[in-house]
């Protein structure tokens, strides 16, 4: 609804961002993609360009977070020997591997090596001055997960092919992420350890700034003038930060700088798919908008508190593109 | 409609003899030694017809807009700043508001000598039956698309229901002079509307508490009446602008609402104007003898009224602006025995120009004829002055058929209100948003005419 309800979710997406080219890849044969077994070998794709990732602990919790609570996505299949829990913050950001450089495969590859289609959602609950009560939000997202396995665990190279704000039926705002905005987003590469079993894995929290240029992106404050020099226009629209638009009973443009983090477990694991859960907040601060009372509301958004409403589905299917995952998301995906 | 009473109703303010010239041409009271008193019905009927030329769809507003921005010239897109609705949701069809409709109206006066031969004092209050006073604004541009979707005759429809009180005194100056003030009653209305709402869906309902002040307001006239000879009397007559004026503010409250600094809710300020009537400035001369057939008068006149300064209901000056005009009228009665007929004839400029761009007042050129029958019932005590006397009168005016067609070059044309725009999703160009779009009823053009009939019944009694 309110340009809140976006952000929080928006950014969900975040771990699992940017753009795909959505614009390139045949659609010849986008229907009917066939999910297919991993083999664990071959199809997995070099990360090794994905080194100015930011992958860090966290340490702290950014002040406007979200009152996520850390049980709120239990970690419990965790390599012993990871250092990047939930609860652990006394990991040095830095003993974190945050380039992949060595990338030469293990004996017997993990069973996540190659590529996946992801899908992703979040629920937040935002309340907005004005509209009154308390209104759901779901951020769905679907991305093209690159796996790949390094000294430490797994890669994850993550191109972000959509993400779609989906209100409560009859909400009086809808709001809507520019494809300007998904575009802008990079490949995010981040860094996951199995389970002892190696069915399962955990990607350890990620922080990502949008629409500014921050030295620590986990800690430092948000700009809140938009003609501070760490504001850029991410999405390369004119506007500072980045640009989030709201139709209906108020129509308008939000400019924001965001900050999101999460982490992801999985749950579930059956050979070629895989389901799991996030943990994940998010901040934002707004920079302008294009009317007063988008400039003036100052929504409030958590997540839902109902766990069942956050989730990912990892599908293997090599040499999947985004406009595949795209066009096929209803048949490879079983939740809806 | 204040020529109701008269015998001669379009020359009233030159041949009248009775309380219409209380607003007409307050000098002519002086001219029956004895007062009057009126009693009237009058019944107008407005078959009125507004053709709207088709619409090609290309011209129309989709779904798109609302998710749509402009592009900019530097490629930077911005919200719309024109909010039109899409075509297919607007409320109501084009064109769907029948301007045509019947109303009767009331008609009381009196003239009362206060000083014989000297001073007398005259009023004339016109109330209508069905509804007292009708105000119905409508924009004249893109923005009726939200109310009506139609085009409205500006000077007629609402415009003639209405009560109207007019009060005169005149004196004799000199026994060929007679000179003459009235006023005219408008209102002036305040209408401040406290609203407060919980929940902009309404859900909970919205609080109203309208507060609505009506003051009565008084606009001067005059007129004057030399008779240079027996048979012939020149008139003068002016009339200020007036018009009944609502103001008002609606200040809505909302839930927890943000306000500025300094600000406790959401204010619009409105000024609505209604029957707006300009400064008229009238000439006219009166010629009457006695004849083997009768007593015969006749009269000419013209009248000048400032309609360039014409504010419409929406209290806007029109954009292109409207032309001053000079109205002409004719007319002679013929009196023999107890019996007097009267044929009128006038002719009225329309002030429109041609409605080529953005807005589509509708108005059209006017020939009225008007026929007059009276007849004397029994006499006074005073020769010559008959107890009670009974008129009838008929009126029909032809609004003269005007073609509008709308112009891609006219100095304010029709705008788009829905510009070159890109999806808000996608960023890429909207190709329903290419060329004009527009919701303006007037839009590509229209055509107007029709008829106004009137029928009355007066009876007057000497007093």
């Amino acid at each position: 609804m309110s340009r809140t309800a976006l952000l929080v979710t928006l950014f969900l997406a975040l771990g699992l961002a940017p753009a795909c080219d959505s614009g390139g890849g045949s659609t010849n044969d986008s229907n009917g993609y066939t999910v297919v077994p991993p083999n664990g070998d071959g199809d997995a794709t070099d990360a090794s360009g994905a080194t100015d990732t930011i992958v860090t602990d966290a340490t702290e919790p950014t002040v406007d977070a979200g009152p996520v609570e850390p049980d709120a996505t239990p970690v419990q299949d965790i390599v012993p020997t990871s250092d990047a829990t939930l609860a652990d913050t006394s990991v040095d950001p830095e003993d974190v591997p945050v380039q992949v450089e060595d990338t030469t495969p293990t004996a017997e590859p993990s069973v996540f090596v190659g590529r996946w289609a992801l899908r992703y959602w979040v629920n937040s609950l935002t309340e907005v001055p004005v509209l009154g009560g308390i209104s759901a939000t779901q951020v769905l997202s679907h991305q093209v997960v690159n796996i790949t396995e390094t000294d430490a665990g797994l890669n994850l190279e993550v191109e972000t092919c959509d993400i779609e704000m989906i209100g409560e039926d009859g909400a009086m705002t809808e709001t809507i992420l520019p494809d300007a905005f998904v575009n802008s987003l990079p490949v995010i590469n981040r860094s996951a350890v199995l389970t002892d079993d190696g069915e399962g894995f955990y990607a350890e929290t990620i922080y990502e700034v949008r629409g500014a240029q921050l030295d620590d992106p986990a800690n430092d404050p948000l700009p809140t003038d938009a003609n501070d020099p760490k504001v850029v226009d991410q999405d390369q629209d004119g506007h500072p930060g980045m640009t989030i638009s709201v139709t209906g009973f108020v129509d308008g443009d939000i400019y924001l700088v965001q900050r999101g983090w999460n982490a992801l477990q999985t749950t579930s694991f059956d050979g070629e798919r895989a389901f799991g859960v996030p943990d994940w907040g998010d901040e934002q601060t707004y920079l302008g908008a294009s009317s007063f009372i988008l400039e003036q509301i100052s929504p409030s958004s958590w997540p839902d508190p109902d766990e069942s409403k956050h989730g990912f589905e990892l599908v293997y299917a090599p040499e999947i593109t985004c406009n595949q995952v795209l066009s096929t998301a209803g048949a490879i995906f079983e939740s809806q | 409609m204040t020529g109701g009473f008269a015998h001669h109703p379009f020359l009233s303010a030159h041949l009248g003899d009775d309380a219409s010239v209380a607003y007409a041409n307050p000098a002519l009271l002086t001219e029956r030694t004895k007062g009057t008193s009126s009693f009237g019905l009058i019944v107008v009927h407005q078959a009125l017809s507004i053709g709207l030329d088709p619409r090609a769809a290309s011209h129309d507003i989709s779904e798109a807009v609302y998710k749509a921005r402009l592009i900019g010239e530097d490629g930077v897109l911005t919200p719309l700043t024109i909010k039109p609705l899409a075509t297919e949701d607007l409320v109501r069809t084009r064109g769907s508001h029948d301007p045509s409709g019947t109303a009767g109206y009331l008609l009381l006066g009196s003239t009362i000598p206060l000083v014989p031969d000297r001073l007398t004092l005259g009023f004339q209050l016109t109330l209508p039956l069905a509804e007292f006073e009708r105000q119905s604004p409508f924009f004249a541009d893109e923005r009726e698309q939200f109310f009506s979707n139609s085009l409205h005759f500006e000077m007629l429809e609402d415009r003639l229901e209405g009560n109207a009180v007019a009060f005169g005194l005149a004196g004799r100056v000199l026994s060929s002079l007679s000179l003459g003030v009235g006023v005219s009653m408008v209102t002036l209305s305040q209408a401040n509307s406290d609203v407060f709402i919980g929940d902009p869906s309404y859900s909970t309902g919205g609080n109203i508490n309208p507060n609505v002040e009506i003051d009565t307001l008084f606009v001067p006239h005059g007129g004057v009446s030399w008779s240079p000879t027996r048979s012939l009397r020149l008139q003068a007559t002016a009339h200020l602008a007036g018009a009944h004026k609502v103001r008002g503010r609606s200040s809505v409250q909302l839930w927890s609402y943000p306000y500025p600094e300094g600000q406790t809710s959401i204010d619009q300020d409105f000024s609505m104007a209604y029957r707006y009537q300009p400064l008229r400035l009238g000439l006219g001369a009166r010629w009457a003898a006695s004849t083997g057939l009768g007593e015969v008068e006749a009269a000419l006149s013209g009248r000048w009224s400032q309609w360039s300064t014409y504010l419409d209901r929406q209290g806007e000056a029109p954009r292109d602006t409207w032309s001053d005009t000079v109205e002409l009228a004719a007319g002679a009665g013929l009196g023999r025995g107890p019996n007097q007929v009267g044929l009128n004839l006038r002719y009225t400029p329309s002030p429109v120009p041609d409605q080529e761009g953005r807005t589509s007042y509708v108005d059209n050129d006017r020939v009225g004829l008007g026929v007059s029958w009276r007849r004397a019932l029994g006499t006074s005590e005073q020769a010559g002055e008959p107890a009670w006397s009974l008129g009838l009168q008929v009126q029909a005016h032809a609004l003269l058929a005007r073609t509008t067609v709308k112009r891609e070059d006219a100095a304010d044309p029709v705008i788009d209100e829905f510009p070159d725009a890109a999806d808000i999703k996608t960023g890429e160009l909207i190709e329903s948003s290419q060329g004009l779009q527009t919701n303006s009823p007037g839009f590509p053009g229209f055509s107007s005419e029709g008829w106004i009939f009137t029928g009355g019944v007066v009876l007057r009694r000497a007093l």
